[in-house]
């Protein structure tokens, strides 16, 4: 097939995207309200897939967002980690998961192509193609959608502050208590914040290099 | 790019959340809109070299070539996806494929006693022989690591296949055969359009084992 049939059998699926935006925008509202609460999230389905989620959300490619908890696991380590109210997400049908995921009282989303239209989940997202090769690849903007708003409506919906050391990139504070189970509390220049300092030696005073509310350094 | 200039709407003192939800679906069709015009162009903007790089592949394949395949974080995950597809493919053949991070103890032991910049470019060193070929996925073009195995494969007399974003980076301006660049800032529509890239690449290069 030329490349422009290959381009041309894109387009049905690819614009049938957009009607999709409300649900996508549901599942992300959901979302926010389970990470503002401690949720992690649990990735599974192609293992590619599920690892590309976890990355996104655990490492954010926009330096300054939020880390947030997310592991691609397989179903066993599903039933082994998971704790009702945390977030399933499933990159293709992966129903033995689903069904796991369901039973300990998580939240779930299941991103499936047309075929699987009838899967049972809190949230489906439907890629409209058959072809296997066109539902992956909507399915990989759609989690970088899902990524994209759950900060949005975390960031709208918080009633919380912006917390600066809960961010990914490292910032510089000083400690001004510590306290048990090796933390403390913090001036980050914005407010006070309590963060672990179980990989430093601290003390009042000292300055510590802060990611995803784990000291990691002294400035000297 | 921050989520600030992405969602303007929310910042400028911010409506209810009716009115926040309402842009959040309107912004979100926009951009399903914005993938699928650049998956369009960069196909149509890469179509003859897609081509000649499958019929490379081929070529090579035919002849008893392998692929290795190597990004870092999301691409990784994309080299993996291409490299599951070139081996276990729904229909077509089956052709040899390595994905140089799917061994932890390799990817550990060569980025703690050698540095993380060597950990692809070492194992392209090792396993690479003229006639493979090796696909690099950077979003930016300029990851290191991924730009040193890519010369090292080149050095070796392998096919090298970049695939890269924004302006092309550091492989735009190194010595790969087929470079396809998704000329876009957003990593994330720059990766949306390398998976695309790549499964095209795959299908064409079926299409011309198949012919050959």
């Amino acid at each position: 097939m030329p490349v422009v049939d290959e381009s041309g059998r894109r387009e049905a699926p690819g614009g049938a995207l957009a009607g999709n935006a409300e649900a996508i925008v549901g599942a992300c509202v959901a979302m926010a309200d389970r990470f503002a609460a401690g949720a992690t999230l649990f990735a599974f389905g192609n293992s590619e897939d599920a690892q590309h989620v976890a990355v996104e959300f655990l490492h954010p490619v926009i330096v300054g967002k939020r880390a947030l908890p997310a592991m691609a696991v397989a179903t066993d380590g599903l039933r082994l980690l998971a704790k009702p109210g945390d977030i399933a997400v499933a990159v293709g049908a992966d129903i033995g998961a689903l069904v796991t995921a369901r039973a300990l009282g998580l939240m779930t989303i299941a991103l499936v192509g047309r075929r699987d239209v009838g899967i049972v989940a809190d949230h489906v997202l439907v890629a409209e193609a058959d072809d296997a090769l066109l539902v992956r690849e909507l399915h990989v903007t759609t989690y970088h959608l899902l990524w994209e708003l759950t900060h949005v409506f975390l960031e709208h919906c918080s009633s919380d502050e912006h917390c600066v050391t809960c961010s990914d990139e490292a910032v510089e504070v000083t400690v001004v208590e510590l306290r048990d189970g090796d933390l403390a509390l913090v001036d980050t220049g914005r407010g006070l914040e309590e963060v672990s300092v179980a990989l430093v030696e601290a003390d009042i005073g000292a300055r510590l290099l802060v990611q995803a509310k784990e000291a990691i350094a002294r400035v000297e | 790019m921050s989520v600030e200039s992405l969602y303007p709407f929310l910042y400028d003192g911010a409506g209810d959340a009716a009115a926040v939800r309402e842009q959040a679906v309107r912004s979100t069709a926009h951009k399903a809109a914005e993938i699928l015009e650049l998956r369009k162009r960069v196909l149509a903007s890469s179509a003859a070299d897609l081509e000649r790089c499958a019929a490379s592949m081929a070529a090579a394949f035919a002849a008893g070539g392998r692929l290795f395949a190597f990004g870092n974080g999301g691409s990784s995950t994309d080299a993996q996806a291409l490299v599951r597809l070139f081996t276990r493919p729904h229909g077509g053949q089956a052709v040899p494929a390595v994905c140089l991070t799917d061994d932890v103890a390799i990817v550990t032991a060569l980025a703690n006693d050698v540095g993380f910049d060597n950990v692809f470019a070492r194992q392209v060193s090792a396993f690479a022989r003229a006639g493979d070929v090796a696909v690099g996925v950077s979003t930016s073009g300029g990851s290191e690591n991924v730009v040193r195995a890519l010369d090292a494969a080149s050095r070796l007399g392998a096919i090298t296949v970049g695939l890269a974003g924004y302006d092309g980076g550091a492989m735009a301006g190194g010595t790969v055969d087929h470079l396809f660049v998704v000329p876009s800032d957003s990593v994330h529509r720059i990766q949306e359009a390398q998976t695309t890239l790549y499964h095209v690449l795959w299908t064409l290069t079926q299409e011309a084992l198949a012919s050959s």
